[in-house]
């Protein structure tokens, strides 16, 4: 039998980025790659500590508002790294806050313009509490095929849990993960969700994301493998009844 | 003023007896709506008001207080069965009122929603204020913990003559002090086990010097989950309290109650066990009722934080049947991501005997318990709940019991079938 394959996942500051059951992300990612003898290793980073660049899959999830300035004091401080990475198309996951904080810029409720990563061609505005713009609720959309690009995927949708004010713009750099089908996306007035860019998937879908979508979770795990080992054609099958039925639940049921 | 409260109290028996609902919120929604200047005046008769709130044991806490005041004779009046917005509160004040508009009762002990907070200060002048706990809720409705807390600590500033009770153990509501004014106390149990309960993380590092705790310490936890301690405050020890509500979790709502209770009043130590020894669970919390030979179990679920602990607690017992129940109804919170914030993954050892999952969410419940490595000799997924509990049912032995833990919906839902196989109390009286 062949060695255990190896990957490291960074957790991006899971003590502040912790809310809408994001965790969940991590232990499908860990489950996913255990029940196919993959060994993944979970590194937690931290706030004010170097930044750790030896991993394969980066995954930043959503916080609380005060944190998120918190985390993004630190974010900044670390920019050309994450830059340089993600353009040598390392895996990353950028989940609500973290979508947000991986754009050009973010205004906030009250007006004030916070400069993001300016990693992704995305901008951000929170409307003045406004009621009306509020993106909540269950969301499907069809995945941007061009962009996830994998012959055989299990499904052709992303489901999950939407729950943001700040209403997200595309750039021209960037292209959406899908085309919402029920729910809002990135803002109320276009119809896409999310944003790619190289091996960057940012998305505001909770659910969690990788939970509900195992399909999705495994093309994250296959594109870190195959930067890793070059060789590697394909994952091994995992049985996925349980979350489909969960998925097509949702597709089927709540639009 | 008495004028308006004949009115509503007839509207609400119309409403009663067509069969409606228990008509608990329709008067509050009423006054809120057209006389809301006559809230302060329902409300300024009582000698003390008691606000508890918190994101989880509210209620029990509240029955709890509640019933040690009445073995002592006092006359209580209490929101029920959830009517913990605004308009319940304010209905409950309108059904303490005689024909002659007079309160009937002294003391007034609320549960209040934390989103709620502020706006009822401006009605009522508390005395107390009891924060229970602070854990990420239903965060689609209320909001990130640090807002819910930062609602609390709002209405407290508003409230500058009440007394405020603290839960010491978390960390979020302890620092409450450093923000406040007010006259604080502080509750907490002694105990190793509760390192499960899982506390949120801090928000703020500081805290204010600590100086009365009231605690409990040397629990045990009997084989009906409920429990056995001793009391702590001000320098008197009530030995081998009996309660039974489940579980450790519910010890804190034990202590914070009795700290209110004797700060009202002097009581004995004979008053206190048996307060304590005649309490009696409430609605979905703990709840038993026999179908036959067999028992079923019913304990609430409503966040990660409950999930967690009820699992916890139950997941010591041998031949577990358990059945749960996930809704995504309103009242149990749209976004049900939160199931994947619950620690179930130190559970993974553990075999359930027998596993029913049920509810509109079913099939998202499942899929956690395949993360979390829960292993189950038996398991079925029905999200039709009358189903399901048939199915949770033909799975128990006579003499064994059922452990159902459902989400708020959920428990109507179950409670609604249970009830049309025995006999079960409705829930608003």
């Amino acid at each position: 039998m062949a060695r255990a394959k190896k990957i490291k996942l960074i957790h991006m500051y899971p003590d502040l980025l912790n809310l809408y059951g994001d965790i969940g992300n991590i232990i499908t990612l860990e489950k996913r790659c255990s029940w196919r003898n993959i060994h993944l290793e979970v590194n937690r980073m931290k706030l004010g500590k170097s930044f750790p660049n030896k991993g394969d899959i980066y995954f930043i999830g959503g916080g609380q508002d005060e944190d998120e300035y918190e985390v993004y004091e630190d974010l900044v401080k670390h920019r050309y790294q994450i830059k340089r990475l993600v353009d040598k198309g390392v895996v990353f996951l950028c989940v609500c806050a973290g979508f947000q904080l991986f754009g050009k810029y973010f205004i906030d409720g009250r007006g004030r313009k916070i400069e993001g990563l300016g990693i992704l061609d995305v901008v951000t505005k929170a409307p003045n509490n406004s009621v009306r713009d509020r993106c909540i609720g269950n969301i499907i959309v069809n995945i941007n095929k061009a962009k996830i690009n994998k012959k055989k995927l299990e499904r052709n949708t992303l489901v999950g849990f939407e729950n943001h004010i700040g209403q997200t713009y595309l750039g021209k750099k960037v292209k959406h993960l899908g085309k919402v089908i029920s729910g809002k996306g990135n803002n109320s007035e276009d119809i896409f969700e999310g944003a790619v860019y190289k091996n960057l998937f940012a998305s505001y879908l909770h659910g969690p994301i990788l939970s509900k979508n195992p399909h999705f979770a495994d093309y994250l795990i296959w594109l870190a493998l195959k930067r890793k080992y070059k060789h590697i054609r394909k994952l091994a099958k995992l049985d996925s009844k349980e979350e489909f039925e969960a998925h097509d639940f949702v597709v089927e049921n709540l639009k | 003023m008495i004028f308006y409260i004949w009115i509503i109290k007839l509207l609400s028996v119309f409403v009663r007896l067509s069969g409606l609902g228990g008509a608990t919120s329709l008067p509050g929604l009423l006054i809120e709506k057209f006389f809301p200047q006559k809230i302060k005046k329902l409300s300024s008769s009582y000698k003390k008001i008691v606000l508890v709130t918190g994101t989880n044991g509210k209620t029990t806490t509240q029955r709890c207080l509640r019933h040690i005041l009445e073995i002592k004779g006092k006359k209580v009046v209490s929101n029920k069965s959830g009517a913990n917005l605004l308009r319940g509160i304010i209905s409950t004040l309108i059904f303490d009122r005689n024909i002659l508009g007079k309160a009937k009762s002294d003391i007034c002990i609320f549960e209040v929603e934390e989103a709620t907070m502020p706006f009822i200060v401006e009605y009522l002048d508390a005395s107390y204020v009891l924060v229970t706990n602070l854990f990420r809720d239903q965060l689609d409705a209320y909001g990130e913990v640090s807002k819910v807390r930062e609602y609390i600590v709002n209405a407290i500033k508003k409230s500058p003559k009440a007394k405020v009770y603290l839960n010491k153990d978390d960390s979020n509501v302890n620092s409450i002090s450093t923000e406040i004014d007010n006259e604080v106390d502080y509750f907490n149990i002694r105990d190793k086990r509760k390192k499960a309960i899982f506390y949120e993380r801090k928000l703020r590092r500081k805290h204010r010097r600590n100086v009365d705790i009231v605690y409990a310490g040397r629990i045990k936890i009997q084989e009906d989950l409920s429990t056995e301690f001793n009391i702590y405050l001000n320098g008197q020890i009530y030995r081998n309290v009996r309660f039974e509500p489940p579980g450790l979790q519910n010890v804190y709502n034990a202590v914070s109650s009795i700290a209110i209770a004797s700060d009202m009043y002097k009581l004995s130590k004979s008053e206190v066990i048996n307060a304590f020894s005649t309490f009696r669970v409430a609605f979905g919390r703990g709840e038993s009722v026999k179908i036959g030979k067999k028992s079923i179990r019913l304990l609430l679920v409503k966040n990660p934080a409950s999930l967690t602990a009820n699992m916890n607690m139950l997941l010591c017992k041998r031949d577990l049947k358990l059945m749960i129940i996930l809704n995504d109804n309103i009242a149990d919170g749209t976004d049900i991501s939160w199931i994947w914030d619950a620690e179930l993954e130190s559970m993974s050892k553990t075999n359930i005997a027998s596993l029913t999952i049920s509810g509109k969410r079913a099939y998202d419940l499942n899929v956690r318990f395949k993360y979390a490595e829960i292993k189950a000799m038996s398991k079925e997924v029905e999200p039709n709940i009358s189903r399901a509990l048939d199915l949770a049912l033909s799975k128990l032995n006579e003499g064994e019991t059922l452990f159902i833990l459902p989400t708020y919906t959920g428990m109507l839902e179950v409670r609604k079938v249970i009830g049309s196989i025995v006999k079960l109390s409705k829930f608003w009286q």
